[in-house]
């Protein structure tokens, strides 16, 4: 079964046009990373998935059902992008945070969650960052909120996670750390993931497919394909092609 | 002490003390999540919007609260729809509402010039002058904020920290924040026998913002701000009755003067 179908999407804001034309099937257990120029429309196919923004053409379905009328929301584990300030001076604990994602799992009246605390404490682990538990959020770093936010994720054991730049405001050591996780997570826990990120060496190294995306659909297939098509060496010139299809090749002979 | 135990004894005081701290509890609950939401200054937009309420319910000679509620909630809702709908920023909202309120406000003063100072009790509180049934109403409309508040916690939580992230949990955030804003305006509409409506909004602000400056954790933040609106209540009450000050004005100082170490502890520690 499809994870998600994206089938023939536009989105508009107002006039200006974000999105056109999409159209994309998510296998389950695949590892996708969407990668593309500023404004090309990766954040908006994201919120279309999730049906926070309008389609203005086409539909998306999610495990089979059209994004509209979904509502097994613990299925997905969204990692959205960070600004560094927004949680500055929030009273709320890692702990409170992560938890905060078991509604998705819940029916109105919502007062089971503090019974579940077991489950924070596995996503917590499961991240590595179970000793931050009781830290306010707005003290930690980037990385660390990042990885707050990937148990956040995590918690409802989803089978879809969707990640936009998860390692935009961290460092490079804690970035390798944080797509190791997310690759396990991939491959012994079989969760399908779609990735956006800016760096498309480092997400070649670890998706099987990938996505570019200029508000229309470049380019869907896996890496090797891209590394071999007209569209790489339209997009990043001819001399980019080592840099970015060198790192995947060394981490698939790794492999 | 005596003195306390003895101004305990009069009835007046005994319905200040309760509805002072049921609507204070009320106010430091919603202040949280106002605050950290930056829209704590619609209990001001909503304390003039139930001025004018009021001054057309002194005017049409009725109960001014039973007038003041439905249009204070109204009110919010309109800010809410200017700000969701409408695109306008949220403090213009609040402030476009407010300024429409007070010319209404005082163009139905001028018009029934003999309730001007019934008007002024609502405008600075009277809390010592409040009823028996005011306080049975304030009890129980305090209850119905109370719990929902306790009921839709993990939602407002989740909304305040995320709100774009609430609606991919599958939480409706608008009718979510409908009720919040309701509830606002019905405590706002209650609150104003307290401190009057110049003073309402600084119940809903001190408490939640002096714990936010200590809690760590966001339901100790909720019991602090409860705890240091109801101990403000109080000893306002007390303080005024034994210096002789206004009773809604003293419950603000004593705010104030929980907010300043609270500050200050944050910056030193």
């Amino acid at each position: 079964m499809n994870a998600i179908e994206v089938k023939n999407v536009c989105v508009r804001y107002g006039p200006m046009e974000a999105l056109c034309g999409i159209s994309l099937e998510v296998a389950e257990g695949d590892y996708v990373a969407v990668i593309g120029p500023n404004g090309s429309g990766k954040t908006t196919l994201f919120k279309a998935i999730l049906n926070l923004l309008p389609l203005t053409e086409g539909a998306i379905l999610l495990y089979g059902t059209d994004c509209r009328q979904f509502r097994d929301w613990h299925k997905i584990g969204y990692v959205p992008q960070i600004s560094r300030n927004l949680h500055k001076g929030f009273p709320a604990t890692v702990k409170e945070v992560v938890a905060s994602s078991l509604l998705a799992a819940e029916k109105f009246p919502r007062l089971v969650l503090s019974r579940q605390t077991e489950k924070v404490h596995a996503a917590l682990t499961m991240v590595g960052i179970e000793d931050l538990a009781e830290r306010l959020i707005g003290e930690l770093s980037g990385g660390q909120q990042q990885r707050v936010f990937l148990a956040r994720a995590m918690v409802n054991d989803p089978q879809l996670l969707l990640l936009d730049e998860p390692t935009a405001a961290v460092d490079p050591t804690t970035r390798e750390r944080f797509y190791q996780t997310v690759k396990e997570l991939n491959d012994k826990a079989g969760k399908t993931v779609v990735l956006i990120s800016h760096d498309g060496s480092q997400a070649g190294q670890y998706a099987d497919k990938l996505v570019y995306l200029d508000k229309h659909l470049v380019f869907y297939g896996n890496f090797a394909q891209f590394c071999a098509s007209p569209e790489m060496t339209r997009y990043f010139g001819p001399h980019a092609q080592h840099l970015i299809c060198g790192q995947h090749s060394q981490a698939e002979e790794n492999r | 002490m005596n003195a306390v135990f003895e101004t305990l004894q009069y009835p007046f005081i005994q319905r200040a003390i309760i509805s002072g701290v049921f609507i204070g509890c009320c106010c430091a609950f919603l202040g949280v999540f106002l605050v950290l939401r930056r829209f704590s200054l619609i209990g001001d937009g909503l304390a003039h919007v139930s001025l004018a309420a009021v001054g057309l319910g002194l005017l049409l000679n009725t109960q001014p609260l039973w007038v003041a509620i439905p249009l204070v909630m109204a009110a919010s809702l309109w800010i809410l729809w200017l700000t969701d709908k409408a695109d306008v920023y949220a403090d213009a909202a609040i402030g476009l509402v407010s300024a429409v309120s007070v010319a209404i406000g005082i163009t139905l003063a001028s018009i029934g010039r003999g309730f001007n100072v019934d008007l002024f009790s609502f405008l600075f509180g009277n809390i010592l002058a409040i009823s028996l049934p005011e306080v049975i109403l304030s009890v129980i409309l305090s209850v119905v904020v109370i719990g929902t508040v306790i009921l839709l916690y993990h939602e407002l939580f989740a909304i305040a920290f995320e709100e774009e992230y609430a609606r991919v949990l599958g939480i409706p955030v608008e009718r979510i924040n409908q009720i919040l804003i309701l509830c606002t305006a019905l405590t706002v509409s209650l609150g104003i026998r307290v401190v009057g409506t110049m003073l309402i909004s600084s119940l809903i602000i001190f408490p939640a913002v002096t714990a936010l400056q200590i809690a760590r954790g966001f339901r100790l933040a909720m019991l602090l701000a409860a705890a240091i609106s109801t101990i403000a209540v109080l000893a306002g009450v007390f303080l005024s009755c034994l210096l002789n000050l206004p009773t809604g004005a003293t419950i603000v100082l004593v705010n104030f003067a929980f907010f300043v170490p609270a500050f200050l502890y944050r910056r030193l520690r």
